[in-house]
């Protein structure tokens, strides 16, 4: 006679066998990446469209390509000018942005003062939500990432999906071990009632997903466009990482053998005709972090004969494949200030541009010390947009500085209306009468 | 600002935006539209191609409304946009510009950096060859009425070691084959506008003797800005029409241009409403 332990399955298939990217989870989005293939409301995905033949696709109009895209489970109408727009894997940048999103063939800069680097947590999550678009249907590509000018470990610190606050991941565990036939749970009394309480459990987390859909409106949209975002962990890396079809890198060339703006832009061309033609509805991400870091770029590459064209030749490229195509990069000001002329030309060539300021010490001692008993209310410093897309090029005024603030947080990186925080001193001096004397109890007249 | 009454925007006293009296005549002239961030002017360039090919100017102005077939040939160079882009803005003012006869797009923007323009820090000949081009393409055709519109070629100062001399040579040659030109331009201070500047490799140097020289060669200029009292919900921009260094009147008899300073608000749907300031 043989002995398992308590916990082990029994017939289960071995830990790991297991898809580490599909846990089913609460805070991730419902029927996010990590739901089982095969499994998958709402939208329809087809699967044909992955498999379809070269000829036919050779064939195709630039109707059928925007009419393809629109499949895409990454891709929703924009709020605004209905243009297929995709995440950028912040829902709040997403609703600043005024579009729910980025529109295809259009490109965001995201600049940054000081010597922080929150720029990257945005730009991971944005490569982050392209490759698990490639998750929702198993063998379906969806999305490709093109990461310019960073090294292959960069792929390595994608964030991966929030899976709930420690308190909702232990009961999550405790509700699967207690779901599989294991040994202890076959050795319960009676097994009817067993099955009949994870059965109400089960029914009693259905009726609560079903009431939040019908409460709120975003859960109702989260329902329309169930795979359009995902709520992404910055503390978790994405497992598994980032394959080849999921992501490629182009270099930029190093020290002062740097590439020709030419060479970098048909390399870019080249992978991206490669995906289109293996499937037009596919979404290609670039994403260029740090652009001009002299750690990355030959010092060559500040010269005006190289960056304008090189952001010249990616906006053509943007508008050449307007139905594929996205570009988010980041610029540190601290390097390329916003009066210099570098950055003024970058602003005129990209369609949308944000400005993340840093507060300074004073300021962020004074919001520390407002929110020092609701320390999750703390600012890191200001969003500034420079420009959005679309509507910037139509002329409206969309510049908005000292509007709103950010939060970097581990389960998400906010974005809110800013307002200055008000010490509150009288609190804790306690209630004081009008001729300076203090009171313990409340007096009623 | 709600309230107040909606204002034509007008740029030459006979009310109009691009006067007749300048199609017929036999002199060529040179205008700016400057912007800064956030104050794109798209939708007055809409409005200039609508008048220039038929006469009216939906969303601007109501007083012009009589379409006039074929009044004008417009070509446009861009630096900035592909065709597509136009074709589909312009349909707000009701054209239809791939299937306009009058109308005729030459890109600079697809392939500029790519085919146009191979080396950056050689580009005389390339570039010298791309505005003999322009001037092939608008000596095709007979009609002298001819509006041309050139958007952001600074650009090319910008991004390559062309000059603002020679950049300047080669759009005087093509102000000289048409009745009406129009130089469309960022002109952000400070940053690429600077009369500080001294270097002459210096791509701000290069903009700002480039648009300084341009305004002192010009007839009008059109200027849009931001509110400098700050941010509106209602406001979007001011517009001033102002004369440039030349006279108008000298080149076109009795016509006189309509100094003016407007502020105009654009709605998301693309709607222009005008107030004078």
């Amino acid at each position: 006679m043989s002995f398992r332990k308590r916990g082990d399955v029994i017939g289960g298939t071995p830990i790991s066998g297991r898809n580490p990217g599909s846990p089913t989870a609460p805070g991730s989005n419902p029927g996010g990446p990590g739901r089982a293939p095969g499994i998958h409301g709402g939208r329809q995905i087809p699967n044909a469209r992955v498999q379809t033949p070269q000829g036919s696709i050779q064939g195709q109009t630039a109707e059928d390509n925007a009419n393809s895209i629109m499949k895409n489970p990454g891709v929703r109408p924009s709020l605004i000018t209905s243009q297929p727009t995709v995440s950028t894997g912040s829902s709040d940048l997403d609703k600043l942005l005024l579009h729910q999103g980025l529109p295809l063939g259009h490109s965001l800069l995201i600049e940054e003062s000081g010597t922080t680097d929150f720029a990257v947590v945005l730009l991971r999550a944005y490569a982050s939500q392209g490759v698990l678009h490639n998750r929702v249907v198993k063998d379906q590509i969806n999305a490709h990432v093109i990461a310019v000018g960073v090294s292959p470990q960069w792929a390595n610190d994608l964030p991966g999906l929030y899976k709930g606050s420690s308190k909702e991941q232990k009961k999550a565990k405790i509700l699967a071990n207690e779901s599989k036939v294991s040994v202890s749970n076959l050795s319960g009394t009676s097994t009817a009632p067993r099955s009949e309480n994870d059965m109400k459990i089960a029914w009693r987390y259905g009726i609560n997903g079903g009431n939040r859909r019908s409460e709120s409106p975003e859960a109702y949209e989260n329902s329309t466009y169930e795979h359009y975002n995902n709520q992404f962990d910055i503390t978790q890396k994405l497992t598994p990482g980032p394959n080849s079809s999921d992501i490629s890198f182009v270099s930029v060339g190093s020290g002062l053998n740097g590439l020709s703006h030419i060479q970098i832009i048909q390399q870019i061309q080249s992978i991206i005709q490669r995906q289109i033609k293996n499937n037009p509805g596919i979404v290609i991400r670039i994403v260029i972090p740090g652009l001009l870091n002299p750690t990355t770029y030959s010092p060559l590459a500040c010269s005006p004969t190289f960056i304008f064209p090189f952001v010249h030749a990616l906006r053509s490229i943007l508008r050449q494949n307007g139905n594929n195509v996205v570009l988010v990069a980041s610029l540190s000001l601290d390097l390329y200030p916003r009066d210099s002329n570098l950055a003024h030309t970058l602003e005129t060539l990209i369609d949308s541009c944000i400005h993340l300021q840093p507060f300074n010490q004073e300021m962020s001692q004074l919001i520390e010390k407002a929110y020092k008993n609701e320390p999750s209310k703390i600012q890191q410093g200001l969003v500034n947009i420079i420009k959005l897309p679309v509507l910037s090029e139509k002329g409206l005024m969309m510049v908005h500085e000292g509007e709103y603030a950010f939060k970097n947080g581990r389960k998400r990186f906010e974005i809110e209306a800013w307002g200055i925080p008000v010490e509150d001193t009288e609190k804790e001096e306690g209630h004081s009468t009008m001729e300076g004397g203090k009171t313990s109890k409340n007096i009623e007249f | 600002m709600s309230t107040g009454q909606n204002q034509d925007l007008t740029i030459f006293k006979d009310n109009s935006l691009l006067s007749d009296a300048i199609l017929s005549s036999e002199s060529s002239l040179l205008s700016t539209i400057t912007y800064v961030q956030g104050t794109s002017p798209q939708w007055l360039i809409n409005s200039l191609i609508e008048n220039a090919l038929q006469g009216t100017a939906a969303l601007v102005n109501n007083d012009l409304n009589q379409k006039i077939r074929n009044r004008s040939e417009v070509e446009f160079v861009s630096f900035l946009h592909p065709l597509d882009y136009y074709v589909k803005n312009c349909k707000k003012n009701g054209l239809d510009l791939t299937h306009s006869p009058g109308f005729t797009f030459i890109d600079y923007f697809s392939q500029l950096f790519t085919e146009n323009i191979k080396d950056t820090t050689s580009s005389k000949k390339e570039i010298s060859k791309m505005f003999d081009d322009i001037t092939k393409k608008l000596k095709i055709s007979n009609n002298k009425k001819k509006v041309v519109f050139i958007e952001l070629p600074e650009v090319l100062l910008q991004a390559t070691d062309f000059t603002s001399d020679g950049l300047l040579a080669e759009i005087l040659k093509v102000n000289r084959l048409c009745r009406q030109l129009f130089i469309i331009s960022a002109k952000d201070h400070i940053k690429s506008f600077n009369l500080d500047s001294s270097i002459p490799q210096d791509p701000v140097f290069k903009t700002t003797d480039f648009l300084v020289k341009l305004f002192h060669r010009s007839h009008y200029n059109i200027s849009l800005s931001p509110l400098s009292t700050g941010r509106a919900s209602d406001i979007t921009g001011s517009l001033t029409i102002s004369k440039g260094s030349l006279p108008v009147d000298s080149v076109v008899d009795r016509l006189v241009i309509n100094e003016k300073e407007y502020i105009y608000h654009i709605t998301k749907d693309s709607n222009i409403r005008l107030f004078f300031r």
